[in-house]
């Protein structure tokens, strides 16, 4: 069994910031020590990676969209881009009846290579 | 250490029972202080006791232990590593105790690796030794002893396994060779990336994986279950390290598992195409085609590139026969959604080298057969999926409706991706397969309701990204023709998956707007209306009255001018669904729109006539709404949904009254000025709509405190704000304003938000039209006496829209905040440092934008500047530093970004005064973790990054110091 690394890109996630600020608590109550902590972050890191890779069946909305790309750069295996004047189109795949369309400014998107996790 | 073990051991009997979580807590507090003071000595004694928990917990100390001081002194080493020795040898321990004796003792190697000498390690002690690690940051030094000194060990052992014949050696000692081998995949990979190591010659390794393949018959679970964790193996390392296998090997791997005569063609023949044992065998199966496609996947390029070579026509002809597994997929089958990423990546492989294939083949008739061959194989893996989305029988259906329909949908961007390779010969293929299952003789529904579904996805995603609907007239112009719409009366509830059936057609037509909007498309809207409000009134399933009614949205708003005859028709349907509140709310207020498209589309020239029209119609809504309300004493929720859902008709008026298109495109100069002024002096609709709206939000008692309410009028008001002329819905300002005087008296705490979000749209969108004056008059009818009411503690929402609400003057025109009364300004920065005192984080977010626009004044004058600034440098610079310092220092982590471009503006623009203030704050601001140096360590190193990015390191450093935490984060995204 191999432990790859994980990015930690999913700890801005509101699941992740969350998780952070609870941690943060129980080390300040000190509940729990600072490796730990570290610990169950890169614990969380794994889960969350793994739970959306699409064979685990379980993220089903697809989001799609089109815009003018205003910035874009490939640093450090990582892509960003940025678009603006953005149509984005929500749909939840499992349920072909609730789509729904969004207008922003401005959208960011971050976006690494999943398969070559485990190398970085 | 004195510990009294009988007691310990009592707590540990006594946590591995108790179920009050309590306990649990203060048992794990005890024990775990205990397992920090030990040396050793209690987790000996522990696994010295009989019984099976106590020594676990006793296994657990170890590590404990071991984590805990990590380097140990020579002797102290000495007598863990016999304890740990003779703690493995001891056979009364269970194996969960054995494997956590060996971590540990791994563990101790990993901390002391320097003072271990060259052990005798097993095989299994090898293996843990890399899971250890590569769970762990390690330095090159300990990487360099595990190549040198553990792997040729281990390399020797796969050795000796490969000497021998595989059948002589136990199954049980294969399982852990192909596990112990799995775990040092992964950490070759990991070791090669963290340091020089290179592990460039493991022929052993491979080999040894490889014999399972080459050497077993399928004929025992047993070597079924050595075969499936070779191909496991193999996987991972093409996944995490493909460069073990060298080109020979490669090429070896393709012969094994691609020959028909080789293990590949053997499996795929007696496992995967057997029916008799196939259902047993998923997993291995699964395994299986998961190493097809990754090994495939490393060389898609190349393959696409010889398409045409026998050997990989002969693989791509396996891979079809596999994507065609037998089964319903989802339901009886996953192997074709497994293949369908593969053909995604490999049709995409086409679409992203288009130009480079394009020059690739100098001789035509070669390029010829390339492309039909690319063809010939498009359509093949198309009529696959084709097939595998059709529905099948509810009943199986229902056994995993949700992960079909995903992988149907899946399909459907499959198809889509095809699309844009094949382009308009495969749109028209797909047209002609739709029109052969309702032409012939007998109707294949299902079939039909494949190419539908396909044709509505392709349709979709082409018509979004670029339009590309003129292509695609044609083809649907043609499938029309052939009397598509004459299958309409055979949609009957009676047959199996109606609602699918019906989902799917409505959907098609909703995605062929494009053409019902061409000349060709009026002959179809009357049988394609009728069919959809047939769907609305006798429908069964409100999803599909949903769904129906917003395809009518979406027609009457595109192909309004054609639409002009059936304004009696809808009109009538309107008032019947006005009249009747049993009707769903939402198909209301869309039919609403759709008859006001219609209407709109038609009489743009003629404000009159359509002023007519909504007369008519806003007199059926005040009245309906007025009855009602003269005759409810108490409001039931049913009633009160009703009478909101006819206010929310009044909001999709006025949407659908907003011109549809540029002025200059639909009016001459002269036309627009006539429809403005008409609009402008209307004495008839305008009123109609404010009376409406003070009927619900003032005058009717049960709605003035609802914010519901409010927020419909809010947004009645907001359809015409952004109109360029004057239309039915565009009010002037100062009627806004009266509306809003007035009902900020008759309104609860919840409706601010609403009526506050309204005036930052019109500071938006009107702040030409706004004046010093007005916004005085709100500033004191309005804010001022909300300020009174409500702090830091009051509804964040309110708090936030109403701080957004000043952003948006400053951004758009500080004037008018500025000079409408500079004590009023003054007073508003005043209340907007004090609600720093809440943690909210939408709060947080706009008073940063707040004091941001404050301090840069992007759009003030030379004049605004210094108006500014005087306010800053008298106290409320001073004030602000403190308040905001504070709010960050105490607030979480997930909100301290939404500080820092106050902060870097603060710096940017008073560097000075930010270095006297916090100078004054910080000396009266205590924390257990920094002292007198390291505040001002913190004032330098913030001053000395002028504002820029560099100060939200800073601040994040001192916010951990401060609270005594750490750094999660690696890496900034």
């Amino acid at each position: 069994m191999s432990a790859p690394a994980y990015y930690e890109l999913y700890r801005r996630s509101t699941v992740g910031a969350t998780l952070t600020d609870a941690l943060d608590q129980l080390i300040s109550d000190e509940k729990i020590q600072p490796q730990l902590a570290m610990t169950i972050v890169t614990n969380f890191d794994r889960v969350i990676s793994e739970l959306l890779k699409p064979e685990q069946n379980i993220a089903k909305s697809k989001l799609t969209f089109k815009g003018d790309l205003s910035t874009y750069r490939f640093c450090d295996d990582v892509w960003t881009f940025i678009i603006k004047n953005v149509l984005i189109k929500l749909t939840d795949t499992s349920h072909s009846e609730l789509n729904d369309e969004v207008t922003v400014d401005k959208f960011k998107i971050v976006a690494c290579n999943s398969r070559k996790a485990g190398d970085v | 250490m004195d510990v009294n073990l009988i007691q310990v051991q009592q707590h540990i009997e006594r946590l591995y029972s108790t179920r009050d979580p309590g306990e649990i807590q203060s048992l794990q507090s005890v024990l775990l202080n205990l397992q920090r003071q030990d040396d050793g000595h209690l987790a000996k004694s522990l696994l010295g006791t009989n019984s099976k928990n106590c020594q676990y917990f006793g296994a657990l100390t170890y590590t404990v232990v071991i984590n805990n001081i990590r380097e140990f002194d020579e002797s102290h080493l000495q007598s863990l590593k016999n304890d740990l020795i003779s703690s493995i040898g001891n056979n009364t321990y269970n194996w969960l105790v054995i494997k956590k004796l060996i971590s540990n003792y791994c563990l101790l190697f990993i901390f002391n690796y320097k003072q271990f000498q060259a052990d005798p390690i097993n095989s299994l002690l090898v293996q843990l030794t890399v899971e250890e690690l590569i769970k762990k940051e390690q330095i090159n030094e300990l990487h360099e002893i595990m190549f040198s000194q553990l792997f040729p060990y281990v390399y020797s052992t796969y050795e000796h396994l490969n000497s021998c014949l595989i059948s002589s050696i136990p199954y049980s000692v294969h399982i852990l060779g192909l596990d112990c081998l799995n775990s040092w995949i992964g950490y070759i990979s990991m070791s090669e990336t963290q340091s020089k190591i290179r592990y460039t010659d493991t022929p052993e390794l491979t080999r040894y994986v490889f014999s399972f393949l080459e050497g077993l018959q399928f004929d025992s679970s047993e070597s079924l279950e050595l075969i499936n964790k070779s191909v496991s193996a193999i996987t991972e390392i093409l996944e995490v390290n493909p460069n073990m296998l060298d080109f020979n090997k490669k090429l070896y791997l393709k012969s094994l598992l691609f020959e028909e005569t080789k293990f590949g063609g053997r499996f795929i023949n007696e496992i995967v195409l057997n029916v008799n044992v196939n259902e047993e065998f998923t997993d291995e199966i699964s395994n299986f085609v998961n190493l097809c496609i990754i090994f495939l996947q490393n060389g898609l390029l190349n393959m696409a590139k010889h398409l045409t070579e026998p050997t990989n026509r002969f693989i791509l002809n396996l891979l079809l026969k596999l994507t065609n597994y037998p089964g319903i997929p989802k339901v009886e089958e996953n192997v074709s959604d497994q293949f369908l990423s593969f053909w995604e990546e490999f049709f995409n492989v086409f679409i992203d080298d288009e130009e480079a294939f394009d020059s690739l083949y100098k001789d035509e008739n070669t390029k010829l057969e390339f492309y039909s061959t690319r063809n010939a194989i498009c359509n093949e893996v198309c009529k696959i999926y084709w097939e595998k989305i059709k529905l099948p029988a509810p009943e199986q259906l229902q056994l995993n409706r949700s992960d079909f329909f995903y992988f149907k949908s899946t399909v459907g961007d499959f198809f889509s991706i095809v699309y844009s390779l094949l382009k308009l010969s495969f749109y028209k293929d797909l047209v002609e397969l739709a029109g052969s299952k309702f032409s012939s003789s007998e109707l294949d529904l299902n079939g039909l309701e494949s190419a539908l579904f396909i044709l509505h996805k392709v349709n979709d995603d082409s018509t979004f990204y670029e339009s590309q609907s003129n292509l695609l007239i044609n083809p649907i112009n043609s499938l029309m023709e052939a009397g598509l719409l004459k299958i309409l009366p055979s949609l009957t509830p009676a047959i199996p998956n109606y609602f699918n059936f019906v989902s799917t057609f409505i959907n098609f037509i909703s995605s062929i707007q494009f053409y019902l909007k061409t000349d060709h498309g009026p002959k179809y809207l009357g049988d394609i209306l009728e069919f959809l409000f047939s769907i609305i009134i006798n429908s069964k399933d409100p999803k599909l009255s949903l769904t129906s009614s917003k395809t009518i949205l979406n027609i009457c708003q595109e192909c309004g001018p054609h639409l002009v005859v059936f304004l009696p028709t809808l009109k009538n349907l309107l008032n019947e669904m006005i009249q009747n509140d049993q009707i769903d709310n939402l198909i209301r207020a869309r039919m609403a729109n759709s008859y006001i498209s219609i209407s709109h589309s038609a009489n743009l020239k003629s404000p009159r006539e359509f002023s007519s029209v909504l007369i008519e119609l806003l007199s059926v809504i005040e009245t309906r709404a007025g009855n009602l309300m003269a005759n409810v004493s108490i409001l039931e929720e049913h009633a009160e949904d009703y009478l909101i859902s006819l206010l929310s008709c009044v909001t999709e008026i006025g949407k659908s009254s907003v011109l549809p298109g540029e002025v200059e495109d639909l009016y001459t100069q002269e036309e627009a000025n006539a429809v403005s002024d008409f609009w402008k002096n209307d004495t008839t609709v305008k009123p109609l709509i404010l009376s409406i709206i003070r009927k619900y939000s003032i005058d009717f008692q049960p709605f003035s405190n609802k914010s519901t309410i409010t927020e419909i009028c809010c947004q009645i008001f907001k359809t015409g704000l952004n109109e360029p002329i004057h239309n039915p819905f565009k009010f002037d300002l100062p009627v806004i304003f009266e509306y809003l005087a007035l009902k900020i008296r008759h309104c609860d705490a919840n409706s601010l938000y609403h009526i506050f979000k309204l005036i930052e749209t019109i500071t938006l969108t009107n702040y030409k039209l706004l004046d010093e004056l007005t916004v005085n008059d709100l500033l004191t009818n309005v804010f001022i006496p909300h300020f009174k009411d409500h702090d830091s503690n009051s509804d964040p929402d309110m708090l936030s829209s109403s701080t957004d609400v000043f952003t948006s003057m400053l951004d758009k025109k500080p004037s008018l905040l500025l000079y409408s009364n500079v004590n009023l300004f003054v007073e508003v920065l005043h209340y907007s440092v004090n609600l720093f005192k809440s943690n909210e984080v939408s709060i947080i977010k706009s008073l940063s934008k707040f004091w941001t626009a404050v301090i840069l004044l992007k759009r003030g004058s030379q004049q605004d500047q210094e108006l500014v600034q005087n306010i800053f440098q008298q106290s409320l610079g001073r004030l602000l530093l403190q308040e905001l310092l504070s709010s960050f220092l105490n607030n979480s982590r997930s909100s301290l970004e939404c500080y820092y471009l106050v902060f870097r503006s603060l710096i940017s623009k008073y560097q000075l005064f930010v270095k006297n203030w916090l100078m004054e704050i910080l000396p009266n601001m205590n924390w257990k973790h920094v002292n007198d140096h390291d505040k001002k360590l913190f004032i330098d190193k913030l001053l000395l990054t002028r504002g820029q990015r560099s100060a939200n390191e800073v601040l994040k450093k001192f916010w951990l110091q401060v609270n005594g935490l750490v750094e999660f984060n690696s890496k900034n995204y």
